[in-house]
C-alpha cells in the first residue's frame, strides 16, 4: 500500500501522526534531486544571473571561445551561449512538467474507470492507447505538429499524448487490484456510487505509483522535447531552445564545438539528475523493492 | 415459516454464471430462499459451494464478468431483478447490508474510521455532517464499542478484528436494513470473540427488527444461531430444513458426512472426527446427475443420471436426493 506515516503515540495523549518519509532516501535521489533544483534555480534566475540578452546579437564576436566576458562562449551570430541555456532551460522544463502532468490527469481519467469496471470500458480505452502506442512518438508528434502547427503548446501535446499510455496502464493496473479489495466492495456494499468510490476508496492507492512514475517519465519527456526542438518543431527563432541550440550549432561544428556541446552537456546532466531523482524516489516509495533492501 | 411474520428477503430461482455467453459457466444454480423479519437463514456447505457467492448476489456484489438471475429478488417488497446500478447502489446499506470475513480488510485503510462514517451515515441517512458524527457515536455505544469519540478518530490497523467488526456491524445496520447479509461474520476472528460478536448480531437483530442471512461453514455457530439451514453442495441447496430438524433428524448423504465432521455432533464414544472423502466438483462442472454422488457412500446408478429436486420430507424439510424420494 502507500508510505504508511510514522506513529508515535505516549501512553495517555491522542495520536500523533509524523510523516518522516524523507527519512531513508537515498544519496541518489538526493543528488537527483539537488541537479534538479540547481537547474530550476538557474532557470528561474536566468534574467538576473546573466548581463547578457538571449537574443542580443554581436556580429563582432561570432563563434568564440569561453573567456572571462563569455562564459561558454557565443554562436555563430555572437550571441552568449551561456545565456541562451539558463533562458533555453526555461522551455525545456515547463513543457516538459506540463506535457507529464497532462499525461497524469489524462492517464487518470481513463485508467481509472479502465481498471475500475473493466469489461467494455475497458476494452475501448485499452484498444484506443494501443493504437496510440503503435505509432512511434515521433511520428506521433509530426502527425500532431502537422495538425497543430509548430510552437511550445504543439510540443507538450504531443509529447503528453504519447506517455498517456503508459500512465493509464499504471492506473489501470492499480485499479483492477483495488476494485477487487475487500474495503471496495464493502463501500459497494454500503450503497457508496461508481465515482465515490473511484476518487475515496481506488484513487488513494494510485497516488503513490503515480509519483515514481512521474520521476521516471520527466527525463524521457525531457529529451523529447529537446528532439522535437531539435527538429524545428518546438519554440520558434530566435526563442532560445536545448534542442534548436544544437541544431543551430551543428552547420558550424568544425569552427566551434562549444554552441553544440555545453548544450548537450546540460541535457545530459538534466537527464541524468532526474533520473537519479526518480530512482531514489521509487527506492523509497515503492514497498516491494523496500522490502527487498532490508 | 411462522405464520405472521413478514417476509423480507424472496429469493426465487437464483442464478449466477461467469463467461461470454458462448461459453456461459453456471456457478449457482437456482437457490430459493425466504427469509422472515428477525429470523436467521443460515447457508452453510464447504469452500466453494457457492454460499458465499450466493450471498454477493444478493446484494448485486458478484465480482465482474459474473451474471445474476431469479425469477424473484424481492428484499422488504422491492425488486432489485429489474434495477439498474445506481438504483441497486441505493438500496444498498439502506435496505439490505452487508456484514464480510474479514474486518481488517473491510475498511478503507487510508482514511480515519470516523470519516469513514460520516460518508455512509450522510449518505444513507440524509443527515449532516455534525449529526452523522452524533449518529456515530450512539452506534458504536449500540455495538458495544467504548471510547468512541477517539476510536472514530483512529485509522483501521491501529484496532483489533473484533473492534472492526463490531464497527463493520454498526456500519451495516445505521440505516436499519430489511435484511442483512453476514458472510462468514466470525471467521477471521479469535474463537473467544465468535460468541460475542454472534450474541451482538443476534441482538441488533431484534432491535433493528431485520432479517438475516447467515454464511456459514461453520456448524456449531448455525445450531446456536440460525431459524433455518440451508446446506448448499456444488451450486445448489440439497436440503433445507429448520435448525432443530436439521441436525435431529438430517437426510441428504451430504448433511449427514457434514454434521459427522463436528466434534460436539458426531456420535459419542467416537474419538475421531470423520472427514468426507475427496472434495467438491469445480463449481461450473458438478457432472451428471447428483453432484455429491462421486463421494456419496449411498451412490446408486440413479443417482448420476438425474438430478434430483428438492422435495419436502417434512414440514419445511426439503431435500434433493434420489434416497428421500422412495
Amino acid at each position: 500500500m502507500s508510505a504508511v506515516p510514522v506513529s508515535v503515540r505516549d501512553a495517555t495523549g491522542p495520536t500523533v501522526t509524523v510523516p518522516r518519509w524523507w527519512r531513508g532516501l537515498s544519496w541518489r535521489a538526493l543528488v537527483g534531486a539537488g541537479g534538479v533544483a540547481a537547474f530550476l534555480v538557474a532557470a528561474v534566475l536566468a534574467g538576473a544571473v546573466s548581463p547578457y540578452s538571449p537574443d542580443a546579437l554581436a556580429i563582432g564576436s561570432r563563434l568564440e571561445g569561453p573567456s572571462a566576458a563569455h562564459l561558454l562562449g557565443t554562436d555563430q551570430l555572437g550571441r552568449d551561449v551561456l545565456t541562451r541555456i539558463l533562458y533555453g532551460l526555461r522551455p525545456s522544463l515547463e513543457s516538459g512538467f506540463a506535457a507529464i502532468m497532462m499525461a497524469a490527469v489524462v492517464g487518470v481519467a481513463l485508467g481509472l474507470p479502465s481498471g475500475y469496471f473493466g469489461s467494455l470500458v475497458d476494452t475501448v480505452v485499452t484498444r484506443v492507447l494501443d493504437l496510440l502506442v503503435a505509432w512511434p512518438a515521433v511520428f506521433l508528434a509530426l502527425a500532431i505538429v502537422l495538425l497543430l502547427g509548430t510552437g511550445e503548446l504543439q510540443v507538450i501535446v504531443a509529447i503528453g499524448l504519447a506517455e498517456v499510455p503508459v500512465f493509464s496502464r499504471l492506473v489501470r493496473s492499480i485499479a483492477m487490484v483495488a476494485a477487487r479489495s475487500d474495503h471496495v466492495v464493502a463501500a459497494r456494499a454500503a450503497g457508496a456510487s461508481s465515482l465515490r468510490i473511484m476518487l475515496r476508496h481506488v484513487l488513494p492507492f494510485v497516488v503513490t505509483p503515480l509519483v515514481v512514475q512521474f520521476a521516471i517519465a520527466a527525463p524521457q519527456a525531457l529529451v523529447a522535447e529537446a528532439s522535437l526542438n531539435y527538429l524545428g518543431l518546438g519554440t520558434h527563432p530566435p526563442a532560445p531552445s536545448l534542442g534548436a541550440m544544437v541544431s543551430e550549432g551543428q552547420s558550424f561544428l568544425a569552427y566551434a564545438a562549444g554552441p553544440i556541446v555545453f548544450p548537450i552537456l546540460v541535457i545530459v546532466a538534466l537527464v541524468v539528475s532526474l533520473t537519479l531523482l526518480a530512482d531514489g524516489l521509487q527506492d523509497r516509495l515503492d514497498p516491494r523493492s523496500r522490502i527487498g533492501a532490508r | 415459516m411462522a405464520a405472521g411474520t413478514e417476509t423480507v428477503l424472496d429469493v426465487e430461482n437464483l442464478r449466477v454464471s461467469s463467461g461470454a455467453r458462448g461459453e456461459r459457466r453456471v456457478l449457482v444454480r437456482g437457490v430459493s430462499l425466504t427469509v422472515g423479519r428477525r429470523r436467521t437463514v443460515a447457508l452453510v456447505g464447504e469452500s466453494g459451494s457457492g454460499k458465499t457467492l450466493t450471498g454477493l448476489a444478493l446484494m448485486g456484489l458478484t465480482p465482474a464478468g459474473t451474471a445474476v438471475a431469479a425469477e424473484r429478488l424481492l428484499v422488504g417488497g422491492v425488486d432489485l431483478t429489474r434495477m439498474s446500478e445506481p438504483e441497486f447502489a441505493r438500496v444498498r446499506g439502506r435496505r439490505i447490508a452487508m456484514v464480510f470475513q474479514n474486518p481488517m480488510e473491510a475498511l478503507n485503510p487510508v482514511l480515519r474510521v470516523g470519516h469513514q462514517f460520516s460518508q455512509v451515515l450522510t449518505r444513507n441517512l440524509g443527515v449532516s455532517r455534525s449529526d452523522a458524527r452524533d449518529r456515530a457515536r450512539e452506534l458504536l455505544d449500540s455495538v458495544g464499542v467504548s471510547d468512541a469519540r477517539r476510536r472514530l478518530g483512529q485509522y483501521p490497523f491501529e484496532m483489533s478484528g473484533g473492534m472492526l467488526q463490531r464497527m463493520m456491524i454498526a456500519l451495516a445496520l445505521a440505516a436499519e436494513p430489511d435484511l442483512l447479509v453476514a458472510d462468514e461474520p466470525t471467521t477471521a476472528l479469535d474463537t473467544t470473540l465468535q460468541a460475542q460478536v454472534m450474541a451482538l448480531l443476534a441482538e441488533r437483530r431484534e432491535d433493528v427488527g431485520m432479517g438475516m442471512v447467515l454464511v456459514s461453514h461453520d456448524l456449531g455457530l448455525v445450531a446456536e444461531y440460525a431459524d433455518e439451514v440451508n446446506v448448499m453442495y456444488a451450486g445448489r441447496v440439497v436440503e433445507r430444513a429448520p435448525t432443530r430438524e436439521m441436525f435431529a433428524s438430517p437426510v441428504h448423504p451430504y448433511t449427514l458426512a457434514l454434521l459427522r465432521t463436528v466434534r460436539e455432533i458426531a456420535s459419542p464414544g467416537t474419538d475421531r472426527l470423520s472427514s468426507i472423502p475427496g472434495s467438491p466438483p469445480p463449481l461450473d462442472d458438478p457432472g451428471s446427475g447428483c453432484a455429491f454422488a462421486p463421494r456419496c457412500s449411498f451412490a446408486t446408478a440413479e443417482c448420476t443420471a438425474v438430478v434430483p429436486e428438492l422435495k419436502g420430507v417434512a414440514e419445511g424439510h426439503d431435500v434433493a436426493c434420489v434416497r428421500s424420494e422412495r
